[in-house]
C-alpha cells in the first residue's frame, strides 16, 4: 500500500477550490479521463458552481471511502452507505437536485445521477396529478388552454 | 419559477435533457406516466414516449395504484368500476409507444375479458412475454383474433386458476403462437389438459405447473408423448391420485396401479434436461397440506400468491 496519496485540486466556475485524493476524482468518468489526459495539479470545471461541486465532492469522498474500507464488503457498510445516501438527498432542496443532476450528467457519475433521479421520481410519485407536479417543480405549462383541453379530452377514452 | 443553474443558462425542469427525463420516468409506475408526467408540458409529453419506457409494461401492482388505498383494494375483480378503470388505463397506454412492448404483465386480481383483449392485442403486436389472468372461457373468436396478433409470443403464463380452457381455446393459442416455448398453467394437470398440451404446444421446451395439482397418470402421459419438452417444474405440486406432495407418492402410485414400474417413469423423465420436484421432506408442501384442509384442490393459494416465482428462468416475472 502506498502511503503517499496523490492529491488533485478541482476549481469550480466561481473559483472555489477543493483538494481531493485521486481516487475520489476517479468516481467521475469525465474527470478520470481529464486527469489521465492532462496531468496538471489543478483542473477548472467551468460548468459547475462551488456550491454544487462541494456536494459532488462530498458524495464521491463518501463512496470512495466505503468501497476501499469494505474490501471484503461487509453488509453493514452497504447499509450505512444507503442510510448516508438517504440523508444526503432528504436534506436537499429541489433546485440543488436539479443542479446536481446536471453536474452528475456532465461529470458522468452514474451512481450519483441514479440517486438524484430517484429523488425526483419519488417527488413525482407523491404528487396527485400533473398540476401538482407543475406546482412542485415550478414548471410553467407550455400547452395552450386549447391544447391542454385536447390532451385531456383525448385521454378520456370513450368506450361506446 | 425559473432558476439560473450552474451550467450558466436559465432553465428549469421542462428543459431537462430528454434522456434524463426518460431515466426519471423509468422509475415511475405506468399510471404516473400516462396520467401524470405526460400531461405536464410538451417536452415531458415527448419524453414520456421514450421507447425504453414501453418495452415492459408491468401492471402487476395496478390494484394498489388504482385505488391508492391497498386496504380497500381486495376483490376488485368483482368491482365493475375498477374493471372499467383498467380498460381506461389500457386504452391510454396504447396511445404511447405500445408497438415496442415485448413484456406485458398483468395483476392476477383482474379477469381479462374480451374487451381488454380487443384493446391491447392489435396495438401491441410485438409482445413476447405475457402473463394473462384468464378465468372463464373466453369467446373463441375473440381469443383467435387476440392470439393471431401475438405471433411472436414466446412465454405465456396464465395466472388465474379456475375452469380450464376448452379445446378451441387451446387451439387459438397453439395454432397462432408457433414460437411459444415456455408455458405456465395454474390448473390441475388432468388427462384432458395433458392431451391439449401435447397436441397444441408441440414446440414447448419449458413447462411449469408449480404449486398446482396433478394426476400422476396424466403427468406420465404428458412426459412420454411430448417430443420437445426439456424443462418441467413440478415444485410443490399435489399428486391428486396418490394424495401426496412429492415424487415418492407419484412413484408409489404408479407402481400400485400396475401402470408402469418406477423404471418406466425414469425412462420417461430421463429425456428432460431438468425435472424439478420437491425433496421428500419439503417445508412448503407441509405448510400447504395444512392450508388445503377443507378447501378444494382448485383453490391453490400458493400458485396464486407466487405466480411470478419460477425455477425455470424464462418463466420468472
Amino acid at each position: 500500500m502506498e502511503n503517499e496519496k496523490k492529491m488533485i485540486t478541482l476549481k469550480s466556475s466561481d473559483d472555489v477550490t477543493f483538494e481531493v485524493e485521486e481516487a475520489v476524482v476517479l468516481e467521475s468518468q469525465f474527470l478520470s479521463h481529464l486527469v489521465q489526459d492532462c496531468p496538471a495539479p489543478e483542473h477548472k470545471i467551468k460548468e459547475v458552481t462551488g456550491k454544487i461541486l462541494s456536494k459532488v465532492v462530498e458524495y464521491c469522498e463518501k463512496h470512495v471511502v466505503v468501497v476501499v474500507d469494505g474490501g471484503d464488503s461487509s453488509s453493514s457498510s452497504g447499509d450505512d452507505l444507503k442510510k448516508w445516501d438517504d440523508k444526503f438527498i432528504k436534506e436537499m432542496d429541489l433546485s440543488t437536485v436539479y443542479d446536481l443532476i446536471a453536474a452528475a450528467n456532465y461529470l458522468n457519475i452514474q451512481a450519483l445521477l441514479d440517486l438524484m433521479c430517484q429523488r425526483v421520481a419519488d417527488v413525482i410519485t407523491a404528487c396527485k396529478d400533473h398540476k401538482e407536479i407543475r406546482e412542485t417543480l415550478g414548471i410553467v405549462s407550455d400547452y395552450t388552454a386549447e391544447e391542454e383541453a385536447e390532451v385531456l379530452k383525448e385521454n378520456e377514452w370513450a368506450f361506446d | 419559477m425559473e432558476t439560473p443553474n450552474s451550467l450558466g443558462k436559465i432553465s428549469g425542469w421542462e428543459d431537462m435533457e430528454r434522456n434524463i427525463l426518460a431515466k426519471i420516468f423509468g422509475m415511475l409506475n405506468v399510471i404516473d406516466i400516462i396520467k401524470g408526467v405526460s400531461r405536464v408540458c410538451v417536452s415531458w409529453f415527448l419524453a414520456s414516449h421514450d421507447k425504453a419506457l414501453w418495452k415492459t409494461i408491468d401492471l402487476s401492482n395496478i390494484k394498489s395504484i388504482i385505488s391508492k388505498n391497498p386496504d380497500k383494494a381486495d376483490d376488485l375483480s368483482n368491482d365493475e368500476e375498477h374493471q372499467y378503470e383498467l380498460r381506461n388505463i389500457l386504452a391510454e397506454i396504447t396511445k404511447f409507444n405500445s408497438s415496442v412492448t415485448t413484456n406485458l404483465v398483468f395483476d392476477n386480481c383482474y379477469y381479462i375479458q374480451e374487451e381488454e383483449l380487443a384493446i391491447i392485442a392489435p396495438r401491441m403486436p410485438n409482445v413476447q412475454k405475457l402473463s394473462l389472468p384468464l378465468y372463464r372461457n373466453i369467446n373463441e373468436s375473440a381469443l383467435m383474433f387476440t392470439f393471431s396478433q401475438w405471433k411472436n409470443l414466446q412465454t405465456l403464463v396464465i395466472t388465474k386458476p379456475g375452469l380450464p380452457f376448452s379445446n378451441a381455446n387451446f387451439r387459438a393459442i397453439g395454432e397462432n403462437c408457433k414460437s411459444l416455448t415456455s408455458l405456465k398453467l395454474i390448473w390441475p394437470l388432468n388427462n384432458y389438459l395433458a392431451v391439449q398440451i401435447v397436441r397444441y404446444f408441440s414446440n414447448l421446451k419449458n413447462l411449469s405447473l408449480r404449486g398446482t395439482a396433478l394426476w400422476s397418470r396424466a403427468l406420465l402421459w404428458l412426459v412420454t408423448y411430448h417430443q420437445n419438452l426439456k424443462n418441467l417444474n413440478l415444485l410443490h405440486c399435489f399428486y391428486i391420485d396418490s394424495k401426496g406432495f412429492n415424487k415418492e407418492y407419484f412413484n408409489n402410485y404408479i407402481k400400485s396401479i400396475g401402470l408402469d414400474t418406477e423404471n418406466n417413469v425414469q425412462t420417461a423423465t430421463q429425456k428432460l434436461d431438468t425435472f424439478i420436484v420437491c425433496p421428500n421432506h419439503c417445508e412448503t408442501c407441509n405448510e400447504l397440506r395444512g392450508r388445503m384442509w377443507g378447501r378444494g384442490l382448485y383453490d391453490n393459494s400458493l400458485s396464486n400468491e407466487q405466480w411470478k416465482t419460477d425455477e425455470i428462468k424464462e418463466l420468472e416475472f
